[in-house]
């Protein structure tokens, strides 16, 4: 079990290497680029979190198959 | 007595409702082929008083929202809300609405169908879809937004087939994770590992609530 701040430092890594050539369209939040990601998750905003927690869910997923 | 059409709204006022505008194109072509009847709402026409005007008088049996949303507000043209909670979810009773709208239905969506909507299905966060940084001018020629669309556009070309809203559900699930693992083939496109993450957060999203068995056909 990795601890809050484990879980966004390992979110801030995988962050940086999204691609630069997109952007993420986030419901009304708009579009966000890999720079404004990484901010939302330092700043542990409600996007943030949510980032933090999809990241999570995700890797968790992934680990048991999809 | 309800009708076998459905009502769309399209704005188009922001980058991200232009491509849901764009996709959507694809659903009305559909629509057309199989002889179904729809009304498109599309810009400035995707407001309060003339989509609460044709839900009254026309009761259309599915209704499909494109928009902006929050917890208990879907949307249109501009932000105009649309469907506010506690004021108007009446208006959906008997119909089965599909919310293509951030979060429109941890309280909008239950009360919708406590008044008597037959089904509700929305993304309990906000909907997301990748974009080329490079298209923003061209939305049709966006590779990257593509599986997002297949992703959102299957609900309704399932309930279009007479499929029940649990099916539709289903089928735009399996299609998203038949999605990321199309997607996971291969990192030869570095975009790839980013749209498979997206995915995965839309799919988690997506829910249903009503009528298992609702159908619009």
């Amino acid at each position: 079990m990795i601890s809050k701040e484990e879980e966004k430092k390992l979110v801030l890594a995988r962050l940086e290497t999204m691609s630069d050539n997109i952007k993420v369209s986030i419901g009304s939040e708009g579009e966000l680029s890999k720079e404004d990601l990484i901010e939302h998750v330092k700043k542990g905003d409600k996007l943030g979190k949510l980032v933090i927690g999809m990241q999570i869910k995700y890797l968790r997923s992934l680990k048991s198959g999809l | 007595m309800q009708t076998k059409r459905f009502l769309i709204t399209r704005p188009n006022h922001d980058d991200a409702v232009s491509y849901l505008f764009q996709w959507s194109i694809e659903i009305l072509k559909f629509a057309k082929n199989k002889g179904i009847n729809y009304s498109d709402f599309k810009g400035s026409k995707a407001n309060r008083k003339e989509v609460t005007k044709f839900l009254i008088k026309q009761d259309p049996g599915f209704v499909i929202f494109n928009g902006h949303g929050s917890r208990n507000i879907i949307n249109g043209h501009k932000d105009e809300p649309i469907i506010i909670c506690d004021e108007n979810e009446h208006l959906l009773k008997s119909k089965i609405t599909y919310a293509i709208a951030c979060d429109a239905a941890a309280e909008l969506g239950q009360k919708a169908v406590d008044k008597g909507a037959n089904a509700f299905i929305r993304y309990e966060g906000p909907f997301c879809f990748v974009r080329d940084a490079a298209k923003e001018c061209t939305p049709s020629r966006d590779k990257f937004v593509v599986p997002f669309k297949k992703f959102s556009n299957e609900v309704i070309i399932s309930l279009l087939k007479g499929k029940t809203i649990k099916e539709a559900y289903e089928r735009s699930q399996k299609i998203g994770l038949d999605l990321i693992k199309e997607y996971s083939a291969s990192d030869a496109i570095p975009e790839y590992k980013d749209i498979r993450f997206w995915l995965f957060w839309d799919k988690n999203f997506q829910k249903f609530i009503g009528e298992e068995i609702a159908s619009f056909l």
